[in-house]
């Protein structure tokens, strides 16, 4: 006869079937006559029946989780590094513009390239991705100079709104659930000629994304509103590398602003960020100027 | 798909980007938090699905960064599941750019993709793994041979040089501990 003691310790081995024919018909001939036992193998059953549930998970995978590669967490910490140092550069950058600007508009513009294949990027490192660092680096620079916890703005969301197309979105269908649980869409007032949604326009509360298209030259505007009145990127195609083009918001009141001005740096398209002293809500047209004039005009 | 993912939720730590000091420090935390909670399961995640280390190493690294840039987008959510859907969703973006295919709007990317129910059964997997991950090395050891190899108790006495008795004791104890790792991560056996 085996005590509860005994049987006990080999109530685990018996679950997973381990014991010799003898002794599991012992612990079957315990198991039938104490309850308390009977209650024991049922609990260690179950864990066994979630094991058969999820299949085969091999020692390899287990020393894979036990120790993902630390490389990874010192890249994390030297990408969250960089981007530190570059908002400090960013910071004194934006406030000699602000002294040159005579406290005008805000002006910092951000020449960077976006080309399709960052979209789906090969190489998925961020800090590979310039657009992205440097797009994030000035959000963060402004965050910063504004002290303003607002809702994060990154460069992702830019990237995502500019380069990506429809369905193609990298963060997947979490973010996009999210997105479109944020609020109100900006995007969704009625669509006038020459108008189109952006790829990726449901945003943040308060942002406004518009897109616009005149032949060959192709703008999505997004205008993010800050204490200040609102951040601007503007993502533009079609428009020839070494061309100057620049953004004039028009508000509810008449008044106009040039948003900032930049060199076309790749036709395919550029990035450029800027600022403005009129809110997002009162924004009633973009428009994007060259060289030889008006280039797109995009209504609210 | 989330609610049923509820309850497989590993424990959460609060994403905040007000916590950020000036200093950065909280970032740092945040990052490390981030990476010792989920970068274990996720990288054998991604490992399974790339096979190459180094773009699983990518896959991760970026995943994290996601997850830490965007902290609303995790508030309230099972945060395991958000993390495998961007890890997934970056590997297929590889693999279509890999092909050098123009940009696609969806419809074959999402046929190479599981299901929700199979990635829901990786999230669950992978957390049953980091179960067995955090058990005392001897009793994982005995769980790999008895439950995994499927040994007898006599073979896996032979196999590892320790006493029948010893086997059964420490397979006993190994699912005792098993039960109370799946538990605090939500997979009440």
């Amino acid at each position: 006869m085996m005590t509860c003691e005994e049987v006990r310790l080999s109530l685990g081995a018996h679950v997973l079937g381990a014991l010799e024919p003898d002794e599991a018909v012992l612990v079957e001939a315990h198991l039938a006559e104490c309850e308390a036992c009977a209650a024991e193998f049922d609990e260690l059953a179950g864990v066994s029946d979630l094991l058969a549930r999820v299949g085969r998970v091999s020692e390899h995978d287990v020393a894979q989780v036990a120790s993902p590669p630390a490389a990874v967490l010192e890249r994390l910490l030297s990408a969250r590094a960089a981007r530190r140092r570059r908002s400090r550069a960013l910071l004194s950058l934006a406030a000699s513009v602000v002294l040159l600007a005579g406290g005008g508009a805000v002006w910092a513009v951000m020449g960077s390239q976006t080309s399709t294949q960052t979209a789906s990027s090969d190489a998925p490192a961020v800090l590979s991705a310039p657009s992205s660092a440097e797009a994030y680096a000035h959000n963060r620079a402004q965050d910063a100079e504004s002290e303003a916890a607002t809702a994060p703005r990154d460069a992702e969301n830019a990237q995502k709104a500019f380069t990506e197309p429809p369905g193609a979105g990298s963060g997947g269908p979490p973010e996009t659930a999210e997105k479109s649980a944020r609020g109100p869409q900006t995007a969704a007032a009625t669509p006038a000629p020459l108008q189109e949604r952006a790829a990726d326009a449901a945003g943040v509360p308060g942002e406004l994304v518009r897109s616009g298209r005149s032949g060959d030259v192709r703008v999505t505007v997004r205008a993010s509103p800050t204490p200040r009145g609102a951040d601007i990127a503007v993502s533009l195609a079609g428009v020839a590398a070494g061309e100057r083009g620049r953004l004039i918001v028009v508000g509810a009141d008449g008044k106009s602003e040039t948003a900032g001005s930049w060199v076309v740096k790749n036709a395919d398209k550029g990035v450029y960020q800027g600022a403005t002293s009129i809110t997002p809500e009162s924004i009633t047209r973009f428009e994007i100027h060259g060289a030889d004039g008006l280039l797109v005009s995009v209504p609210r | 798909m989330r609610d049923s993912l509820e309850g497989a939720e590993p424990l959460r730590r609060e994403l905040r980007r007000e916590d950020v000091s000036p200093a950065g420090t909280a970032d740092e935390q945040l990052i490390k938090a981030l990476f010792d909670d989920h970068a274990g399961p996720l990288y054998g995640y991604v490992l399974r699905l790339t096979g190459d280390t180094g773009r699983a190493e990518d896959v991760v690294q970026e995943t994290l960064l996601r997850a830490w840039r965007h902290p609303d987008a995790l508030a309230g959510k099972p945060i395991r599941a958000w993390l495998f859907t961007v890890a997934r969703n970056l590997v297929f973006d590889q693999h279509r750019a890999r092909r050098s295919r123009p940009q696609e709007t969806g419809d074959e990317a999402l046929a190479v993709m599981p299901a929700d129910d199979e990635l829901e059964r990786a999230v669950e997997s992978w957390a049953v793994a980091e179960a067995i991950a955090a058990l005392r090395p001897e009793h994982r050891e005995v769980l790999m041979h008895v439950y995994y190899q499927g040994r007898s108790v006599r073979e896996t006495s032979d196999a590892l040089g320790i006493p029948p008795g010893t086997v059964k004791s420490r397979t006993y104890y190994a699912l005792r501990a098993l039960k109370l790792a799946l538990e605090e991560r939500g997979l009440a056996p």
